[in-house]
């Protein structure tokens, strides 16, 4: 017997030492793939350009499917910035392990929403244990996503018509959750008028269009300023040159009395006659009839 | 070269490496296996588990027939010792996390247990806390199935 076949190649070690990493990782898919089938539609709000209205659109969009009689539920993946549990008025909500995972916690008007800021006080940053000391760089992003696949796959989603994600700024963000949660999953992108946001919003339109993830269209957002006094809704920005190559689902403008109850958490009890309700009303009627065309 | 056994439990040294020493018992040299701790966080950021996936003692619980708690089989998942180590000594210092800890003052039966453990871990140790808290102002003696679903009435979800 010659030298080499006294020593094993690393083609000759069986597996990874029988950690069998690939097969945990394609046993998770399939489990979340498994744990999301009761779900219809789902929807990633995006945009690329932080402080647009990502969250507070996807908590108007989940409120107005919610009044046409939709079951609907909201993941918040902005795993250091979450927001959604404040809007939602669910920062103490309580975390209730179910017999089909972790059950979801809902508003008064039904609608679940899963969010970090429902599990770390706003006082405190989000951290994970690490073996590694330092340099978190490394792995941080890697740990984010493997704890929201735990969130997807561990979860009580049951039976909806929506689940929409509310993703963090990042183009790059975007081309990456297109590729986490595949192309099953539609992307709506949150952009406001100024030129700076939409160029953001461009190259995040150009990262997504690498996957097969469709883009159902874009919403601008604080398209003007809305006055109660006066009934007038004046503009904010100036007019932009960008010209974004997805569908425009609609403007919606800022009304200072729905900014309110933003930050009360009492999105659902705002006055349905505020010209941003209604307009988000509209592009949500307009979303369903695309999503059902 | 015959593996000799690091004081146990193997842990990270202030980098992170974990290390099992192979020592020759003619000359008595020593090699060391070290791991890259960016390697081992990596992979466990992955969410998967070192030494493969299996139901431990410290990692999770098993159910008899009726219901009741058994042992979980111990059976090493890793035909690779070093990997089986590492997997040993990632277990030891995770349980030192109350957020995978099975151990609590508030006593839970196991099937009360097996529901926390099948909820994200990020999110086990509030839910935890929460519902002893539930528990222990209900007045139940331990968290059991019932009081999980009675809290889930209570709270309306």
């Amino acid at each position: 017997m010659s030298d080499s076949k006294q020593i094993k190649s690393y083609s000759d070690l069986a597996g990874d030492g029988g950690s069998n990493i690939m097969g945990q990782v394609v046993a998770h898919k399939a489990k979340i793939e498994a744990n999301l089938s009761g779900i219809k539609y789902v929807i990633a709000v995006g945009s690329g350009k932080g402080g647009v209205g990502k969250s507070t659109i996807s908590m108007h969009l989940a409120s107005a499917f919610n009044r046409l009689g939709k079951r609907v539920s909201l993941l918040d993946a902005d795993v250091n910035g979450p927001a959604l549990a404040r809007l939602a008025g669910l920062t103490e909500a309580p975390l209730i392990p179910g017999k089909n995972g972790l059950i979801v916690p809902k508003t008064k008007s039904g609608i679940g929403v899963i969010s970090f800021g429902s599990l770390v006080p706003e006082s405190e940053a989000v951290d994970f244990k690490s073996v590694a000391s330092g340099d978190s760089h490394v792995w941080r992003a890697t740990k984010e996503f493997s704890t929201l696949a735990d969130f997807l796959a561990d979860t009580d989603w049951g039976e909806l018509d929506f689940l929409l994600i509310d993703l963090p700024p990042g183009a790059e963000r975007c081309f990456q959750f297109a590729e986490f949660f595949g192309h099953k999953t539609s992307f709506i992108l949150i952009t406001i008028p100024s030129e700076v946001s939409q160029g953001v919003v461009a190259r995040s339109i150009a990262a997504i269009k690498k996957t097969p993830s469709p883009i159902i269209g874009y919403i601008e957002n604080m398209s003007g300023y809305y006055s109660a006094d006066s009934k007038e809704v004046k503009p904010m920005f100036p007019s932009s040159n960008v010209k974004l190559d997805v569908p425009l689902l609609g403007s919606v403008p800022f009304d200072p009395v729905v900014a309110e109850h933003c930050d009360r958490g009492t999105i659902t009890d705002s006055a349905s006659s505020s010209p941003t309700n209604i307009s988000l009303q509209d592009i949500a009627t307009k979303i369903m009839n695309t999503l059902e065309a | 070269m015959k593996l000799v056994k690091n004081e146990a439990p193997l842990k990270p040294d202030d980098h992170g490496s974990l290390s099992i020493r192979y020592e020759c018992p003619d000359c008595l040299m020593e090699i060391a296996m070290l791991t890259n701790a960016f390697e081992t966080q990596m992979v466990t950021s992955m969410g998967v588990e070192i030494g493969g996936k299996t139901v431990s003692k410290s990692q999770g619980i098993t159910l008899d027939e009726s219901g009741n708690m058994t042992e979980a089989n111990g059976e090493p998942a890793a035909k690779c010792p070093f990997s089986q180590m590492a997997r040993d000594s990632m277990m030891g210092a995770s349980e030192t996390d109350s957020a995978n800890t099975n151990e609590s003052e508030f006593p839970w039966t196991a099937q009360a247990m097996v529901r926390l453990q099948n909820i994200p871990e990020f999110a086990r140790p509030m839910a935890k806390k929460g519902i002893e808290k539930f528990a222990h102002e209900k007045g139940f003696a331990q968290v059991t199935e019932e009081c999980l679903d009675r809290a889930k009435e209570e709270f309306d979800m």
